[in-house]
């Protein structure tokens, strides 16, 4: 683990199984992805913050069945992207995406 | 004072120019331009010259009943279509082969085993290498974990075909490393118990043992006959990041489709040309004959159809009027590919087959433009005249091109055809209409990036394209780069996009800008290059003599063609170029330009 730059996940669902499917989209993509459980703050909040404390400057907020991917290069005009959980595949794929932005390739959100 | 108007009707655009004589001579008022209503020679054109007389008639601060003649042109009885016919076809028989280049392969090297599942390894015996087969019904912790184990306990396991896209996942939770394919849908057509081969090739690379037929040789013992059957699947494999060959029995095979013949009439005798023998050699046979009467195509077959359909509605047009029977006098074939579905395959492989695109133009001997004339003028309450054949028209026109001289040849590019014609000094006008022009450029970009959208290949034809490389900027394909205050929409980033002037268009293609811009040029050239050097060897027997070269016609507004036309005919030392008709309109207007001129100096001769 350690000081890989990685994409920061700030959660506070209870769900891991959708953080943990996150993170697999992400490392089938190549990118790695930290996931830290939080206590304050609404899915937003929790984005920017994560954003913020990631190198990459991406960070995903989970809260009450929302996620979303902040961006802090994009300002003003995020989120990046935002979606209501409600399978495994979404959260999946949301984590690739994040990976994606990263890596300058078309977003699966975009197909 | 007089006013007059001149109206064109072409295939797709009817433009109008209206001019004033008065005692103090003549000058040019204004221009209009609108959608063609109707097909070409028919009645039903009146209305929109009707529409393009009331735009121009306002520009020039006029009324459309101030007009005291129009002038119609005798438009050119020709009119185009196009076919494609695929020439090849790959069929995977029994699993053979994969080669779909998953996203995100894992592991990088050469893994050969027999066929097993990784749910039932545990009944297959220890002493052997084994590709393991992981269905989704197995997650990726799961898989990796039996592997693991299997691994741990004696089982040699050498690589593995994933159905889910999960390579990355196994592969990263293995003690000993090795390769896999991914992302195979039908992975429960593959059968156990059989000898394969996985190949995963390092990053940037491209496999190098199952695209070569030797390498397939040394992994499977093959001797001299089975490693000939074995080069389909090479070449099929050729540049991929990855694959897997399967010894079931099974190969892949490219076999030639029948795709009928094309029969051709021509002064110097008759030929039957097989579509599959392709654009070359059929070029090169049609010349034989040349110059052409008449060409078919077979029943059953794309360009039989397009022919046959042309001719019927040639037939309605110009019923009654026609000397001659109707018949196709000019094709232009181009070799193309197209991605076509693998038959038999299992991860959804799309292979480039060959095509031939063919451009066929059908000429009769005049349209009924009285009718038309007819028409127009109860439309209009206005004397309409049927003057001048179009040819003439639009070298007159064209001449207006500030720095044009003569002897004048003029190339209008259109959606159906390409016309040309040689106005000598005397006066004197020679005129060719070939096949071959923007509907065929069209209808090869759509085939070879496999778009299956004809709008958008007519977009990436006549736009440049750029490249979306963050939420704030593109990089255009001249390498330069634009910012925007908002974001571009998620859905374009990192695609490939066209600059259009609605807005930015993606293009949804595998293909990358550099292959994209490759093949809207090339496709570009091997027709309108082809069609000028074709059209000039036509009209005039010395190309040196030629004085000045004006593009007119939709083509001519390309960004690209005006540009490698003058390219291949610079060396002929001519001037080639867009034209700029009155120094005002570019390449639009030539022909009811020319009518309106026409009358104020009382005609020209054709010969």
């Amino acid at each position: 683990m350690g000081n890989r730059p990685s994409i920061e996940v700030w959660s506070r669902d209870p769900r891991t199984d959708w953080i943990e499917e996150m993170q697999a989209g992400a490392e089938e993509e190549g990118v790695w992805m930290r996931a830290t459980q939080a206590d304050t703050g609404d899915a937003g909040a929790l984005a920017q913050g994560a954003s913020r404390a990631s190198p990459l400057g991406v960070g995903v907020g989970v809260y009450g069945g929302q996620a979303m991917i902040w961006v802090e290069a994009l300002h003003r005009f995020n989120p990046l992207l935002h979606i209501e959980i409600k399978t495994r595949d979404q959260a999946r794929q949301l984590g690739a995406d994040a990976a994606r932005y990263v890596k300058g390739t078309p977003l699966k959100a975009g197909e | 004072m007089k006013i007059i108007a001149g109206a064109d009707i072409g295939n797709s655009t009817t433009e109008v120019c209206l001019g004033a004589i008065s005692d103090n001579g003549f000058r040019f008022l204004s221009e209009a331009m609108v959608a063609t209503t109707g097909m070409k020679g028919t009645p039903a054109n009146a209305k929109g010259v009707r529409v393009a007389l009331e735009q121009a008639a306002e520009a020039a601060g006029i009324q459309v009943q101030d007009i005291a003649v129009i002038r119609i042109n005798e438009a050119a009885p020709v009119m185009g279509d196009t076919a494609m016919e695929t020439i090849t076809e790959t069929v995977i028989t029994q699993s053979a082969m994969i080669g779909h280049n998953p996203d995100t392969p894992a592991g990088a090297g050469l893994a050969v085993g027999i066929t097993a599942g990784l749910e039932t390894l545990q009944e297959k015996p220890k002493g052997e290498a084994y590709l393991v087969l992981i269905p989704q019904s197995l997650s990726y912790e799961e898989a990796a974990e039996r592997i693991n184990e299997a691994a741990a306990s004696g089982y040699t396991i050498a690589g593995g075909i994933v159905q889910r896209d999960e390579g990355v996942l196994i592969y990263n939770r293995l003690k000993e490393k090795i390769p896999f394919v991914d992302e195979v849908k039908a992975i429960e057509k593959i059968p156990e118990g059989k000898k394969g081969a996985v190949e995963v090739a390092p990053d940037g690379q491209t496999i190098q043992t199952l695209s070569n037929p030797y390498g397939m040789a040394s992994i499977f013992h093959l001797n001299a006959d089975e490693t000939k059957s074995v080069v389909p699947i090479a070449k099929s494999l050729m540049g991929n990041r990855s694959a897997v060959v399967i010894r079931t029995g099974g190969e892949v095979r490219a076999k030639t489709i029948q795709a009928g013949a094309l029969t051709a009439v021509g002064e110097r005798g008759t030929v039957q040309i097989p579509v599959d023998a392709g654009a070359e050699a059929i070029m090169a046979r049609l010349s034989e004959v040349a110059p052409l009467i008449s060409v078919t195509g077979e029943e059953g077959t794309h360009v039989g159809a397009m022919i046959d359909g042309m001719i019927r509605s040639m037939k309605d047009v110009s019923e009654g009027i026609s000397q001659h029977s109707i018949a196709v006098k000019d094709v232009l074939a181009v070799d193309t590919t197209i991605p076509v579905s693998v038959e038999g395959a299992l991860a959804g492989e799309v292979s480039m087959e060959n095509a031939v695109g063919i451009a066929a133009m059908v000429k009769t001997d005049a349209l009924p433009m009285r009718n038309v004339a007819k028409a127009l003028s109860s439309e209009t309450g206005i004397y309409v005249e049927v003057a001048g054949v179009e040819a003439v028209m639009a070298s007159l026109g064209a001449l207006t091109t500030p720095g044009a001289g003569l002897p004048l040849v003029i190339l209008d590019m259109g959606g159906g055809s390409t016309d040309a014609a040689l106005l000598s000094p005397e006066g004197v006008v020679k005129s060719i209409h070939l096949a071959g022009a923007g509907q065929l450029a069209t209808l090869l970009i759509d085939s070879e990036l496999g778009l299956e959208n004809r709008g958008l290949a007519e977009r990436i034809k006549t736009h440049p394209l750029a490249k979306v490389e963050s939420m704030f900027h593109i990089r255009t394909e001249d390498g330069l780069v634009r910012f925007f205050e908002e974001p571009l929409p998620p859905k374009l980033y990192g695609k490939v996009i066209i600059l259009d002037e609605d807005g930015y268009l993606p293009v949804e293609s595998r293909a990358g800008m550099e292959k994209i811009i490759a093949v809207r040029r090339d496709i570009k050239k091997k027709i309108f290059v082809t069609n000028a050097v074709r059209a000039l060897r036509e009209i005039t027997e010395n190309l040196r003599e030629i004085k000045s070269i004006v593009m007119v016609g939709g083509c001519a507004l390309d960004f690209e063609i005006p540009a490698m036309i003058l390219q291949e005919l610079s060396r002929y030392g001519i001037t080639a170029g867009r034209g700029n008709i009155r120094g005002a309109c570019g390449p639009r207007n030539a022909v009811a330009t020319g009518l309106v001129m026409s009358y104020a100096d009382g005609g020209t001769r054709h010969g």
